[in-house]
């Protein structure tokens, strides 16, 4: 595995990215579930958190996939690298986007097209990810 | 491909990821690590605290006990950038160490970067929760018609502030 004995507290390194990637994965499925529940359509808010709650399940997939590597680079390994950065650029999007939407409807005078707002956001993640596999 | 040449294992970093060719120059290792790294993540938290900062300094103009029957403390708003500096300030700290200055990381320093970085799902699940349990006493709100006193001059604000939740 990719977690070699020559790495110093290798054991020690793996046990601590297993447990964090389970509580992660575990954290985001249970914040994907909640949102789902309560039907994200209704509400931009909703949406926006679900996004965020989706692209950690991909990035803790992408950890918890490293747990399987083996030495030699394979397709798995770029299966978890296009993961990994995708959900990580995913995850800093939407919570920026976030941000943005708060501080905009705060403000009073915006009240932006919801729908809107969320699509853009999504296709401008896209192509950012695009950007940096085909760039 | 070029993304093909820039997929990699992080020897001894135990995962992989976008990242400079092992035989790159410093200088073209800087440059990945910047582009796929620090460029997004200060970006992100730059921008998230901005914002925050400014709904927390217009929120403060609306009155306190529109503030308080809504359950809204603003102070927490700030819980979310918190969470990305957290979150994501152990990865630029290790990647520095392993590409800039051609380091292995202590030990502290890639747990601390496998514990928080990795573990970046629980902590948001942490923080989003809260914020979520909150929308629902919002709803509640929202549903049964709040009963609260306010001044004639609130009533807009009030408004406004129901739309802008919903």
């Amino acid at each position: 595995m990719v977690w070699g004995s020559d790495v110093e507290g290798h054991s020690l390194l793996f046990n601590i990215n297993l447990t964090a990637t389970i509580l992660s994965l575990t954290g985001s499925i249970i914040m994907s579930y909640s949102c789902f529940k309560r039907n994200p359509s209704t509400s931009i808010f909703l949406k926006m958190i679900t996004a965020i709650a989706i692209s950690d399940v991909f990035f803790s997939i992408a950890n918890l996939l490293s747990t399987f590597e083996g030495e030699e680079m394979n397709s798995l390994c770029y299966i978890e690298g296009f993961l990994r950065q995708s959900s990580f650029i995913m995850t800093l999007l939407f919570t920026t986007s976030l941000a943005i939407l708060c501080s905009r409807i705060a403000n009073l005078s915006v009240n932006p097209d919801q729908e809107d707002y969320f699509m853009k956001s999504l296709i401008f993640g896209i192509i950012i990810c695009l950007l940096y596999v085909l760039s | 491909m070029f993304f093909s040449d820039y997929i990699s294992y992080n020897n001894g970093d135990l995962y992989c990821e976008i990242n400079s060719p092992p035989n790159a120059t410093k200088s073209v290792k800087l440059i990945t690590m910047v582009i796929t790294k620090v460029i997004p993540i200060i970006a992100a938290v730059l921008i998230t605290i901005f914002a925050y900062w400014l709904t927390i300094k217009r929120l403060k103009a609306f009155p306190k006990n529109l503030l308080s029957t809504f359950g809204l403390e603003t102070g927490k708003l700030f819980w979310y950038p918190a969470v990305l500096i957290l979150t994501f300030a152990p990865c630029i700290a290790y990647s520095f160490t392993m590409k800039l200055l051609d380091r292995e990381g202590s030990l502290i320093t890639k747990a601390m970067h496998l514990m928080l970085t990795h573990g970046i799902g629980f902590s948001n699940a942490i923080v989003y929760g809260i914020q979520s349990k909150k929308k629902k006493e919002m709803d509640y709100l929202e549903i049964r018609g709040s009963n609260f006193e306010i001044d004639d001059d609130d009533v807009s604000v009030e408004e406004e502030l129901r739309r802008g939740l919903n």
